[in-house]
């Protein structure tokens, strides 16, 4: 049963005592930071002319400026359950991972961990450039704690793995980014732990050395805990057998990965962030500056030919909306003042999936619209998509205007979430129907 | 971080670390720097021998730079610009392991200083026992200085200066230095991270030290002001008998030095202790 959870008396329902197959205990869990950083730096100076008189700080309370950015959290894992952790950057979950790590201490609950971790947070920690891959698979793995003994039984292994060949004894600085990660992501999958730390490592390396590391977590997880950070919920969704939402250092949301995901598309403060930064560079647009800094393609104003451009998605009764129903209608609304003749209008949309790969785009192109706009002035219109096809999940629109093959205008229209389909595989699913001609009974 | 070896259970809480007795603190940081002797091992080999690697002399620039101060103080010493004062020895010699002394101390200030900000990218993403990046730290100075020292004594014979047979007691004799070096720079490690000012502060007053330590000049000054800041500074004590074990065989002042010995031992211990009560909130405020 998935469990909404945030309140104390079910946390405080967790057992006191750790049960035998229980690798990873977190009970009531808090951490607090501060907000400013001189007066984070003041309350560091008291926190130690403290210790150096012999008093322990008082590090439950809040003092000004300070925030818990994790608040009560509370969970169990057992060998072989996949954790998955969700949730907008800034909601806590780097933080969490680093109490469970043992860099941060807590400053409120408890953390017990049975054995030893392996967290393939920072992989190829430590590193030196001028070593060679053999002299830096002993010290990446002294580093993660491996005894001398036991990397010798490891070495080859570790090598196999990496497939870094010939380059065992050249210094690492003439490996490919590609070479570094697999040695790093190698060394550190071979340390045999209890539980296994995983932060977004997924996200680099090519293809097929993200399928092997696939295969390698999967491979592990049935012997150690799994706790797995990724912004990619279709991985949470094949790798995790549980998840938590986190939202503002709480979690919001504990049950099966699959719920968890759905409960995190359907949250209405998912994109507060994203929001956050349309905002942004709306004001940077309507400053009249130009940047090209966006991973989805470069961003256009063109400030001689266009004005007063405004674009947002709203749903069917005409209303502002982020997230759509699956097969449900959908609108882009524009407007914008042309303050010179256009000989050929061209409206593009492209859509992109949260990772920056384009999903589709669609344009007045595509359809051959006839747009020679003669006559400065406002022009103004609807995006209709009939059936919102694209499956759950998070979106990235942009909206691109322009005078034949030139740009004059080219911004991010919002991210939007698709929601509720019970079943689905991929990014997409047409309108279909099965057609059986003949069946026996 | 607190392991019972039986059951392997690790188990974070808040002020953990408070928990533990003076006693109990240092027996479970000198346990984590025997279990992290290979870590300070590998650490120590990347970063002493990993930045030659790139260039065709390699490991002979160890040796360069104290060459070049050889020949620097023998010219000096040529052109008749240092004197030789009523010290019983060239001036030259007397200066040069007086302040070779004192850049011992210094080191070992600097590697405790160090201590933190060396290991910060390592500190926030992997879990170790910091106190092992300390004696990372030293041995590495260790390392620098034992080759210095040897170039120094080739520049004692030179200026006619035969070290005293009391020089094998130099290690143990040299040992306060390291006591009350790290004391300091463990301290100061940590609060260059809450509060740079005063560590620019402490960096600046330990730069000074040197003058009012008899080590330029000799300690039969007239000045009654200047004689009472020498007498007071511990420095004085401790600087000056690593120098003089080495060039008359005795320590510079038998009682002070004792004292003084002790005392740094003793702040060494709670600095260390401090160190650890109060390392992981300071860790923190790394990010």
């Amino acid at each position: 049963m998935p469990a909404q959870i945030g309140t104390k008396q079910q946390n405080n329902s967790l057992p006191d005592s750790v049960v035998d197959d229980v690798v990873v205990s977190v009970r009531n869990v808090s951490k607090k930071f501060c907000k400013n950083l001189r007066r984070s730096m003041a309350y560091g100076i008291s926190d130690l002319s403290k210790n150096l008189i012999g008093i322990k700080p008082d590090v439950a309370e809040l003092r000004k400026d300070e925030f818990w950015a994790i608040d009560d959290i509370s969970f169990q894992l057992g060998r072989g359950e996949v954790l998955g952790l969700i949730g907008v950057n800034g909601s806590g979950k780097s933080t969490l991972l680093r109490l469970l790590t043992g860099i941060f201490p807590p400053d409120k609950g408890d953390i017990r961990i049975m054995g030893r971790v392996g967290a393939l947070i920072a992989v190829g920690a430590g590193f030196h450039p001028y070593m060679t891959g053999k002299e830096n698979i002993f010290l990446n793995a002294t580093i993660l704690g491996m005894t001398r003994q036991e990397i010798k039984v490891k070495f080859n292994d570790i090598v196999d793995f990496a497939e870094i060949g010939d380059f065992l004894d050249a210094p690492v600085a003439t490996y490919s980014s590609g070479m570094r990660v697999r040695l790093g992501f190698s060394i550190a999958v071979h340390m045999n732990p209890d539980v296994t730390i995983v932060d977004e490592v997924l996200a680099v390396g090519d293809f097929n050395f993200r399928q092997k590391c696939s295969e390698r977590i999967n491979e592990l997880r049935h012997r150690t805990a799994t706790i797995f950070v990724s912004h990619n919920l279709r991985d949470i969704k094949m790798l995790c057998t549980k998840a938590i939402v986190m939202d503002k250092g709480q979690a919001v949301f504990e049950g099966p990965s699959f719920e968890a995901v759905e409960f995190y598309l359907n949250m209405t403060g998912s994109c507060a962030i994203e929001k956050d930064k349309d905002k942004q560079i709306e004001n940077k647009r309507l400053n009249q500056v130009q940047h090209k800094d966006s991973i989805f393609g470069e961003i256009y104003h063109n400030n001689e030919k266009i004005t007063d451009v405004h674009h947002q998605w709203i749903d069917e009764v005409g209303n502002y909306a982020e997230s759509f129903e699956h097969g449900r209608e959908a609108f882009i609304k524009f407007s914008f003042r042309l303050l010179k003749p256009v000989n050929k209008l061209v409206l593009g949309v492209p859509i992109y999936d949260s990772n920056g790969n384009l999903i589709t785009g669609i344009s007045t192109d595509m359809e051959k619209l006839d747009l020679n706009i003669q006559s400065e002035g406002l022009v103004s219109g609807k995006l209709q998509i009939k059936k919102m096809s694209l499956n759950p999940g998070e979106y990235i629109t942009y909206i691109a205007i322009m005078d034949g093959k030139e740009f004059i205008y080219r911004n991010i229209v919002g991210n939007f979430t698709v929601r509720e389909m019970p079943f689905y595989f991929g990014v997409y699913t047409p309108e279909y129907n099965w057609i059986f001609d003949k069946t026996s009974s | 971080m607190v392991k019972d070896v039986s059951s392997q259970i690790t188990v974070y809480r808040p002020n953990q670390r408070h928990e533990f007795g003076f006693f109990q603190t240092w027996s479970i940081m000198a346990r984590n720097i025997i279990n992290s002797r290979e870590l300070i091992w590998q650490l120590f080999k990347r970063d002493f021998f990993a930045s030659y690697k790139k260039s065709f002399l390699g490991i002979t620039w160890i040796f360069i730079a104290p060459i070049m101060g050889i020949v620097s103080w023998v010219f000096l010493n040529l052109t008749g610009m240092l004197h030789p004062g009523d010290i019983g020895i060239p001036y030259p010699a007397y200066v040069l392991v007086g302040t070779s002394m004192w850049g011992l101390f210094m080191g070992f200030y600097n590697s405790a200083n160090a201590t933190l900000s060396a290991g910060q990218s390592l500190v926030l993403q992997v879990n170790y026992p910091h106190e092992a990046l300390l004696f990372k730290q030293t041995s590495e100075h260790l390392a620098n200085f034992i080759i210095t020292f040897l170039m120094n004594v080739v520049v004692l014979l030179i200026n006619g200066v035969i070290p005293n047979w009391k020089i094998i007691f130099f290690p143990i004799v040299m040992l306060p230095l390291f006591f009350l070096g790290s004391a300091i720079g463990l301290i100061s490690s940590m609060i260059s991270v809450v509060a740079v000012d005063i560590s620019r502060i402490i960096n600046v007053v330990m730069g000074l030290m040197m003058y009012i330590t008899p080590l330029i000049y000799s300690d039969k000054v007239n000045n009654p002001m200047a004689k009472s800041i020498i007498k007071w500074n511990p420095l004085t004590y401790l600087v000056c008998s690593a120098r003089d074990i080495i060039i008359y065989g005795k320590l510079y002042n038998i009682e002070g030095y004792f004292l003084c010995a002790v005392l740094s031992f003793i702040a060494f211990m709670l600095s260390w202790r401090l160190f650890y009560v109060s390392e992981d909130r300071i860790v923190e405020r790394m990010i």
